[in-house]
């Protein structure tokens, strides 16, 4: 404030003292320079405000435009201390704490509330918001030039949403890559939110299809069977595809059949050849008996094996009767291996085991 | 209106006070904006705000103006009749309003706390011996559109709770104290099991209550859970916010212009379709005490809770904040 206006109070008091002593032209002299003073400190006064106000309001401007908004704030808070009604500094006071609600949007020719949409929200889908917002009627009311005010969303809360757009991103690259595992739940969210998205349908038929012969190739029928069954009949008909695979399956579970008999066959044929009895046994017996002479065979094999049995209990008898208990034993496990049935072999080891047991006891 | 020119007419006024004071024992003196009286033995704030401003309620102004809490005899008293200070703004901060949100007035086992505390009576009683002024929202809505003056220590009670807890608990001690409420309203919630009936929201028209609109949650649980789109809420506002504001206007009698926010807070695409749809302001369900310049579209409330104790409740009403302003 300028100091340099001098006090009226004097001049004042030196008024009433002229008017109590009745000389009054010397009080209306005094009274008249206390009011000329007054009017100056009034004008110094003013003039101080007023450039401390602007003062702040300039520096809040810089603050705004620099980004400082704490700052900012505190200088157009000061403007308006000193000037209440300054609007501008009310204004930039609002702006600077408030966040930005709308966008403007100058519309361009042939605009139609999905390019706006687009060019704006990057999201044809969004047209329902610019429709609303615009506060047109129609589209053909959207002349070139107009200005549009449409809100701003934030990114935190579009991120609350299901995003088409992400989403069907997400799907088409899964698609491209033949993921489909991938596609399925991604599409199937797309078409439960958009049922009519014509897109992501053809993604999950082409997906189970894809998956399909996928697992057709792999040679699990059923499993590839089971994903033709989720096709929509309306997409495809899977029902020849089915028909075929069932076939394919049919013969193959032939081949099939055909191919293990000969192995386990062969097998038998070989370790019979080698003289090993039990286990060409257990390699006919996997044979389907329809095969070849596998019958025949096991028969052969049976009787061979009933005389090797028989062979070996001999044996053991003699080695028994010469006190050779151990040896008879080992006869008589060999006897038991080729005719696992015979109880008398079995019932004999026993007793050989239970006389070696006394024998040793005695010992 | 000017704050240097109307401190120039002070400085005048006080001149002329002083001159005068010496040779009247009473006199009257006024300019465009202000009298200089000198207060005589009936004299209190009320009669002077009841003969100057026309309204006994305004005694603050004349308080605060002169920075007085009551008037003796012979005092020269400067009553301004224009708004002083709108904004709350001085050389040490500016003003803060907390607008109370009792969200349950009723105690619940889910709010339940141990110790002692103070009931919704104690609490309104503790805002009357500590000089809270409680003035209605739209009164608030005029300070915070920088158009008026409020007292330095304002409040403003808002009610989310839409049980009988309101006929029973609040409303009688807000008619004893003579307290201003505003109740935010789900039309959902109308006629449910403990919720308020329809002539109970008559009742509380009757006695003065204000009726706004408050959201449905289910939209809000919806968009959490990601079970919606974009579009698909937005469809839900256009479809859930005009019907609650026409049933609210058709129960009030009066414009919904203000809303309550759900409890996740708000939206720029919700608040811009409320602004698009004639509301005035949206509320925060929890937040801080607002200055002028607040967001009319996220004015933030402050839960209080039946329990809040008053050392408790005390920590919530802040009034100002401190800020240099030189």
């Amino acid at each position: 404030m300028d100091s340099s206006v001098p006090s009226l109070i004097p001049y004042q008091l030196k008024a009433i003292d002229y008017e109590k002593n009745n000389e009054l032209q010397l009080a209306l002299t005094n009274w008249r320079i206390a009011e000329a003073l007054m009017n100056e400190r009034i004008r110094a006064l003013t003039e101080h405000i007023g450039n401390n106000a602007e003062k702040h309001f300039q520096r809040g401007l810089t603050c705004l435009n620099d980004g400082l908004i704490d700052q900012a704030r505190l200088e157009f808070l000061t403007t308006l201390r000193y000037e209440s009604d300054h609007s501008d500094a009310l204004k930039c006071l609002r702006k600077a704490v408030n966040p930005k609600r709308t966008i403007e949007y100058t519309v361009k020719k042939d605009d139609s509330f999905k390019t706006i949409a687009n060019q704006v929200y990057k999201n044809n889908n969004q047209n329902i918001l610019v429709a609303f917002f615009s506060g047109l009627e129609s589209e053909k009311d959207l002349v070139e030039g107009l200005v549009l005010s449409l809100p701003v969303l934030e990114v935190e809360f579009t991120k609350r949403f299901f995003n088409y757009h992400k989403e069907m991103a997400l799907a088409r690259k899964y698609f491209k890559d033949k993921d489909f595992i991938r596609v399925l739940p991604i599409a199937e969210n797309i078409v439960k939110h958009m049922p009519d998205n014509r897109e992501a349908v053809f993604m999950i038929n082409s997906s189970y299809d894809g998956l399909a012969e996928a697992l057709f190739k792999k040679q699990k029928y059923n499993d590839a069977i089971d994903m033709l069954k989720m096709i929509d009949p309306k997409f495809r008909n899977v029902k020849p595809r089915i028909m075929e695979i069932q076939g394919i399956q049919a013969r193959h579970m032939a081949t099939d059949t055909e191919n293990k008999n000969a192995a386990h066959y062969r097998d038998g044929r070989d370790f019979f050849k080698k003289e090993m009895y039990i286990e060409s046994l257990k390699a006919f017996e996997y044979v389907d008996s329809g095969y070849a002479d596998v019958v025949d065979k096991i028969a052969e094999l049976n009787a061979i094996m009933k005389n090797e049995s028989e062979i070996h209990y001999r044996k053991g008898v003699k080695h028994f009767l010469n006190e050779k208990l151990d040896e008879a034993i080992l006869e008589w496990e060999k006897a038991l291996a080729f005719d696992p049935e015979n109880l008398k072999v079995q019932k004999d080891i026993d007793n050989a085991k239970q006389l070696l047991k006394k024998i040793d006891e005695i010992k | 209106m000017k704050w240097n020119s109307s401190y120039g007419s002070w400085i005048v006024l006080v001149c002329v006070a002083m001159f005068f004071g010496c040779m009247h024992d009473s006199f009257e003196y006024s300019t465009g904006n202000y009298v200089v009286v000198e207060t005589i033995k009936t004299d209190t704030l009320e009669t002077l705000a009841g003969k100057y401003l026309n309204d006994t309620g305004k005694a603050w102004v004349i308080s605060e103006f002169n920075k007085i809490k009551d008037i003796k005899p012979g005092q020269k008293i400067i009553v301004p009749l224009q708004p002083f200070n709108i904004g709350g703004i001085g050389p040490e901060g500016y003003q803060l309003v907390p607008v109370l949100n009792y969200e349950k007035l009723k105690p619940t086992q889910e709010n339940q706390v141990p110790e002692p505390v103070a009931s919704f009576e104690q609490q309104m009683d503790y805002l009357k011996k500590n000089n809270f002024q409680v003035i209605s929202f739209t009164w608030f809505m005029e300070f915070l559109n920088y158009t008026c003056q409020i007292p330095e220590k304002s409040l403003v009670i808002t009610l989310d709770d839409n049980t009988r807890a309101v006929m029973d608990i609040a409303l009688p001690v807000l008619e004893k104290y003579g307290y201003p409420a505003t109740l935010f309203l789900d039309p959902a919630n109308v006629g449910t099991e403990n919720g308020l009936s329809v002539e109970d929201l008559y009742a509380l028209k009757e006695k003065g209550m204000a009726i706004q609109c408050r959201a449905g949650w289910a939209i809000d649980a919806d968009v959490e859970s990601k079970k919606i789109t974009l579009n698909q809420y937005f469809e839900a506002l256009k479809k859930e916010i005009p019907r609650s504001k026409a049933y609210i206007e058709e129960i009030s009698g009066s414009p919904c212009l203000y809303y309550a926010l759900p409890p996740s807070g708000g939206n720029n695409l919700l608040n811009q379709f409320l602004w698009k749809s004639g509301f005035k302001a949206s509320l925060t369900m929890d937040g801080e005490a607002n200055p002028f310049f607040a967001d009319h579209f996220n004015i933030e409330r402050v839960t209080i809770s039946p329990y809040d104790s008053a050392g408790n409740l005390a920590t919530k009403l802040s009034v100002f904040r401190k800020m240099e302003l030189k």
